[in-house]
């Protein structure tokens, strides 16, 4: 900068200019000498004859403008005076004098970069004055040339290295030297290293101080030698942004993943949860089943020894609000079952519109009571039987009217079948449920199939029920592949409609439809004589069964574990078996596989029916392989264990 | 033959230094008809080697088994150029003579 002013402040001047002049040889120095002062009196001339007093003058006096020297001198020779000089100051301009051939002195000039050279033997010929004058105002013109430009490429932030063909430093400019500042650091003739990249991208290489540096490499001619400039750029700040940036993204990852876990963790914490409770419902629900199955037992027993009217009304409220208890028992453990996925569906032959009649004969009373009128609407012709779960959609259909009966409080309830064919061998039945009661809003629509909702609960008490029945059928209609739907208008009332596809019967097949007897003055006896086994270890159990047995007209003999009962069972010939599942000693199904294998021998077949408190067991137990001939759930019904009854020893089907 | 001895100057453990070690290998590799005697100098290890040799900037590498020593800094996947540089091109060459400058 300085030196560049003082270039561009001589040339404005261009009388005045400080030489400093090194040369050893006493007669080149004189002549030398006199001709600039003849011809140029405004130059200022410095003369020293050895290197050592040059760099001396240059820390004593200020900077001269220019450098005449030659290049051997008494301390110092060729090249290395060049480097000497250039040491103490980078920048100074040189022009060499030398009287070695033109060729050689050209090449140290060239590569030390001096501004020219100037043959000693030429300008010392008399007449070749002028000569020498001119190339040192040229010399200074290149100088300040030089300089600008210089000027120029240091206020670049980008980095220049420009290096000879074995890679050493011929220039760089200040953001280089900045980048390169920690040592070694960049000076002339340095080795730098060819610098290597591909042609069209930079390649990254790094300052000793792990600075990172993008470079590209290019090719050029440089004083007329072939060279390589290194173009450089300082990426450290963007790198370390783009590290830190990562570095935060990985962060943000860490996070989420850790919060990932934790929401699965909960997730599956809430599942467990879920499951757990279902089960537990599902425990409790048989746990209540039990006691029922007492309470139920007993009281139909006793219908037939009570004579006082006060006293069989009595009877008739606890056997109702037992079924009342039985039925939403049996609602909870739907709900356990259909949530733990132990759900299983049953097939039997039934007749669609007896199943109909039954129900809208059994809820007729109800309806009475209330005021309310029921109705039946069957289509002329009635569809033939079909094969599927009555028993479940008999729970549906009887939800649906219930839920009618709850909600109405003036005109009735219609009950509907229509149905038509949906294949060869397939009927599409469609059951509708219409009360006249006060309707649903259409907000309250897309919900009312949910658990535990009900339209309004402050209604609770009067509607009697755990909101458990619809969401029930709904499941129930799922599980069967049918589908179930209402339709509303608020203050007119509402249809429930329940639409199910199941395979047809032939007509001819002699189905079981005893299960839709009502009346229990009709129950079937069994044969005089019929000899029953029983092996149940619950005395309370025991006590029922015996008793429905002998109200059906059975003998009884009564087994309190498995292998009692196998004992029993090999001394006498039963006409029926009926064995509970959980026994202790064996259980009922080890009982019945060795009955069934000690009686291939014997050549005479018994029939076994099985009980259980399980309702998901009964699926299973009711396959061949159990070698039962059907199964019972408890709490055991009189009405179901006689239709088995007759079902096994009625003389001609029902 | 004689052995070619290479100096490969990094700067610690990072991905630069790997690259640029993996590169050098692999041109070790390609040229099987080649002794070669390569060292790996951690600038941030031996910071005294570094200065004895003026490594300015890494990666640097350089050919040691003959004056002058040869030097590339950058890329060292350039293979051709790094051939052509470190001379392996001219290896059938008598080793007196000079490598084109």
């Amino acid at each position: 900068m300085t030196r560049l002013r003082r270039a561009l402040s001589s040339n404005s001047r261009p009388g005045e200019l400080d030489i400093l002049l090194i040369e050893d040889d006493p007669d080149d120095r004189d002549l030398l000498v006199s001709r600039m002062q003849a011809s140029q009196p405004n130059w200022h001339l410095t003369t020293v004859t050895t290197l050592g007093e040059a760099l001396q003058s240059l820390e004593r006096l200020p900077l001269p403008d220019l450098i005449l020297t030659d290049l051997n001198l008494p301390d110092s020779e060729g090249t290395e005076t060049m480097r000497r000089l250039r040491a103490h100051d980078p920048d100074i301009p040189v022009v060499v004098l030398s009287g070695m051939r033109d060729a050689e002195i050209r090449a140290i000039c060239r590569q030390e970069n001096a501004l020219d050279f100037i043959s000693k033997q030429a300008v010392l010929a008399s007449d070749r004055g002028v000569e020498l004058e001119t190339r040192i105002i040229t010399a200074m013109e290149r100088a300040n040339a030089y300089q600008m430009l210089k000027q120029v490429l240091d206020c670049s932030p980008t980095g220049m290295v420009v290096t000879n063909q074995e890679g050493y430093i011929l220039y760089f400019n200040a953001s280089a030297a900045e980048m390169f500042a920690d040592s070694p650091g960049l000076r002339l003739n340095y080795p730098f290293g060819v610098p290597l990249a591909a042609s069209n991208r930079p390649t990254r290489i790094q300052t000793a101080d792990t600075r990172i540096i993008e470079m590209r490499a290019m090719e050029m001619v440089w004083n007329q030698e072939d060279c390589h400039l290194a173009v450089l750029q300082d990426i450290t700040s963007h790198v370390y942004r783009e590290l830190d940036l990562r570095e935060r993204s990985k962060e943000l990852q860490a996070i989420i993943d850790d919060q990932t876990e934790h929401l699965t963790l909960a997730r599956d914490a809430a599942e467990a949860g879920s499951r757990a409770k279902s089960e537990f419902l599902s425990k409790v629900s048989h746990e209540l089943r039990t006691p029922m199955h007492t309470i139920l037992g007993i009281a139909e027993l006793l219908e037939d020894k009570l004579t006082e009217d006060e006293d069989r009304e009595a009877l008739a409220s606890l056997l109702g609000a037992s079924d009342t208890m039985i039925g939403l028992i049996d609602n909870l453990l739907d709900v356990a079952q259909t949530e733990t996925g132990d759900f299983k569906l049953q097939s039997s032959t039934f007749a669609p519109e007896a199943l109909l009649r039954e129900l809208v004969g059994q809820m007729r009373p109800r309806a009475e009571r209330a005021g309310l009128s029921m109705e039946l609407a069957l289509p002329a012709e009635l569809p033939s039987r079909v094969k599927g779960d009555p028993q479940r959609l008999r729970q549906i259909l009887s939800n649906l009217i219930q839920n009618a009966l709850n909600h109405t409080v003036a005109g009735g309830v219609y009950v509907s079948l229509k149905y038509r064919a949906a294949g060869p061998d397939r009927l599409s039945l469609l059951f509708s449920v219409r009360d006249t009661g006060s309707g649903i809003a259409r907000e309250e629509l897309p919900r009312i199939f949910e658990a535990f909702h009900q339209v309004d609960n402050t209604n609770t008490r009067r509607h009697g029920g755990a909101g458990l029945g619809l969401s029930i059928s709904k499941r129930l209609a799922e599980q069967m592949g049918g589908h179930i739907g209402v339709e509303s208008t608020p203050g007119k009332g509402s249809r429930f409609w329940l639409q199910i596809e199941l395979p047809v019967l032939d007509d001819t097949d002699d189905a079981d439809e005893a299960g839709f007897q009502p009346m229990h003055n009709d129950l079937f006896q069994a044969p005089e004589g019929t000899l029953v086994l029983l092996v149940e270890d619950d005395p309370a159990n025991q006590d029922i069964c015996r008793r429905m047995l002998q109200r059906l007209n059975c003998n009884v003999v009564v087994a309190g574990d498995g292998r009692r009962g196998l004992e029993l069972w090999q001394e006498a010939e039963f006409d029926l078996v009926l064995m509970d599942f959980n026994l202790p000693q064996m259980t009922g199904l080890e009982a019945t596989r060795e009955i069934r294998q000690r009686e291939a021998a014997r050549g005479l077949r018994t029939r076994v029916v099985g009980l259980t408190a399980d309702v998901a067991e009964t699926t299973f137990l009711a396959t061949e392989d159990s070698g039962m001939d059907h199964m019972l759930t408890k709490p055991l019904g009189l009405r179901d264990l006689a239709a088995i009854l007759q079902d096994f020893f009625s003389p001609t089907p029902a | 033959m004689n052995k070619i001895s290479l100096q490969l100057y990094v700067i610690g453990p990072s991905v630069f230094s790997r690259i640029a070690i993996e590169h050098v290998q692999e041109m070790i590799r390609q040229h099987p008809e080649h002794q070669f005697q390569l060292d790996i100098i951690d600038v941030l290890e031996h910071p005294e080697s570094a200065e004895l040799n003026k490594i300015i900037a890494t990666p640097t590498l350089i050919r040691t088994d003959r004056a002058p020593n040869c030097r590339v800094v950058g890329d060292m996947s350039n293979r051709q150029r790094l051939r052509e540089l470190l001379g392996l091109n001219h290896v059938q060459r008598p080793p007196e003579k000079n490598q084109p400058g």
